[in-house]
């Protein structure tokens, strides 16, 4: 039987369709209201949300959580001392729980913000606002109780200092980066970056209720592979952010000065991996894998630099159109591997440092 | 005197899928919040000094 929003005389009242860049957010709010259907026929059922638990879920970032879920236990299990004499084994747990959902509740209220923009791009137009499944106000809602029961968490569970950093990432996220940054520089995921680095230097904080040299190096590493991972997607996807006015470093300031920009990042990211194995948080082993890994970012970093990638060729200039596409397929190959590479240098990390303590 | 609620006019019965959704998420709340609750438990007893 076909729900209540999906009855109008005229076909499903979805959102995707109505969304531009101004005032879709209501549009998408209006697509719920059985007041809003058009023409004077009742709708079957009574208007009630069919969103499911699956739904909620999706608006976490899974994705994105499972990085931060991941950088986190790397911050956890780097803090000095051991885990089951510091805070013990359950805390642990509970502190990694309370970092996940924090950031799960931050995607939530950044789709709940991002509504208008969502459904005009390719790359979120299935998520659940822009599909018409979920009204933003349920995004709003789920998204701030989420983000104090997790930071009220933590703080039972913990301590304030770690609670006090959970809590600024999530306003740092929704307010520094979505609201401010993101629609008004092309430096947005620069400085809102930052959000995205702070889960290591939570857990860290979570064991020792401090922020050190060692914590902030974690931070740093995280703050400077942002923009390469990015803006690397963002050369091959410029269109679309392009479409709905987010001004991502291609659309402003050009392709070149991009791929230049990326190659800086990636260098200073490659010398900033050097420095736990310098201040002790890491061994030789973390710091053979850094170079090479490093090696492998930089050199990929570099092939973007030398590419077209991002380049608008006109369309009668065949070589310079194959020129652009094999460049993109640089952008997206630094992209995918810049994925991997935080992986890999967080772990090492954290296996070097357990195997030194071990010894 | 006869209340409204008595007799609706404008009832409108909720279908299957609505039903189930709701049901769906009602018991994801209920578990959301008893999981809540143990956490914040647990806490509590591992922080308690011995």
């Amino acid at each position: 039987m076909p729900v209540a929003r999906a009855t109008a005389p005229d076909g499903p009242v979805s959102s995707t369709s109505a969304h531009n860049t101004e005032g879709a957010a209501s549009d998408t709010t209006a697509a719920f209201s059985t007041s809003a259907l058009p023409g004077s026929a009742k709708p079957a059922g009574a208007g009630l949300s069919t969103a499911g638990p699956g739904d909620y879920f999706a608006l976490m970032k899974p994705r994105v959580m499972s990085l931060v879920v991941f950088t986190a236990i790397c911050g956890l299990l780097l803090a000095p001392g051991s885990l089951s004499v510091s805070i013990g084994w359950g805390s642990a747990l509970i502190a990694i729980f309370c970092i996940a959902l924090g950031a799960g509740a931050s995607g939530a209220l950044n789709m709940w913000y991002d509504a208008d923009i969502d459904g005009a791009m390719a790359r979120t137009s299935q998520r659940p606002i822009p599909k018409g499944v979920l009204p933003p106000r349920a995004a709003l809602g789920f998204g701030m109780v989420m983000s104090g029961a997790a930071v009220w968490l933590l703080l039972v569970a913990t301590n304030g200092v770690a609670a006090a950093l959970l809590a600024f990432t999530i306003f740092f996220y929704l307010v520094i980066y979505t609201m401010w940054l993101k629609r008004s520089t092309p430096q947005n995921i620069v400085i809102g970056g930052a959000a995205g680095a702070f889960p290591p230097m939570v857990a860290y904080a979570a064991v020792t209720g401090t922020v050190t040299l060692d914590s902030a190096l974690l931070f740093l590493i995280i703050f400077f592979w942002t923009p390469p991972h990015f803006w690397a997607l963002a050369l091959y996807k410029q269109t679309d952010y392009g479409r709905v006015g987010i001004p991502m470093m291609p659309n402003v300031k050009g392709a070149a000065r991009t791929r230049t920009e990326i190659l800086v990042y990636s260098l200073l990211l490659f010398g900033l991996t050097l420095l736990p194995w310098w201040t002790g948080l890491g061994g030789t082993l973390y710091g053979v894998a850094a170079v090479g890994l490093g090696a492998v970012f930089v050199g990929l970093a570099w092939r973007v630099f030398r590419s077209q990638a991002g380049d608008k060729p006109s369309d009668a200039d065949a070589g310079a159109l194959y020129a652009v596409r094999s460049g993109n397929q640089a952008a997206r190959n630094l992209f995918a591997y810049s994925i991997l590479y935080l992986f890999a240098i967080f772990g090492m990390l954290t296996v070097d440092h357990l195997l030194v303590m071990g010894a | 005197m006869p209340e409204y609620r008595n007799s609706p006019k404008d009832f409108a019965e909720p279908s299957r899928e609505e039903i189930r959704a709701r049901t769906l998420r009602n018991i994801a709340i209920a578990v959301g919040l008893v999981g809540f609750m143990v956490l914040v438990a647990a806490s509590v007893v591992m922080r308690s000094p011995v």
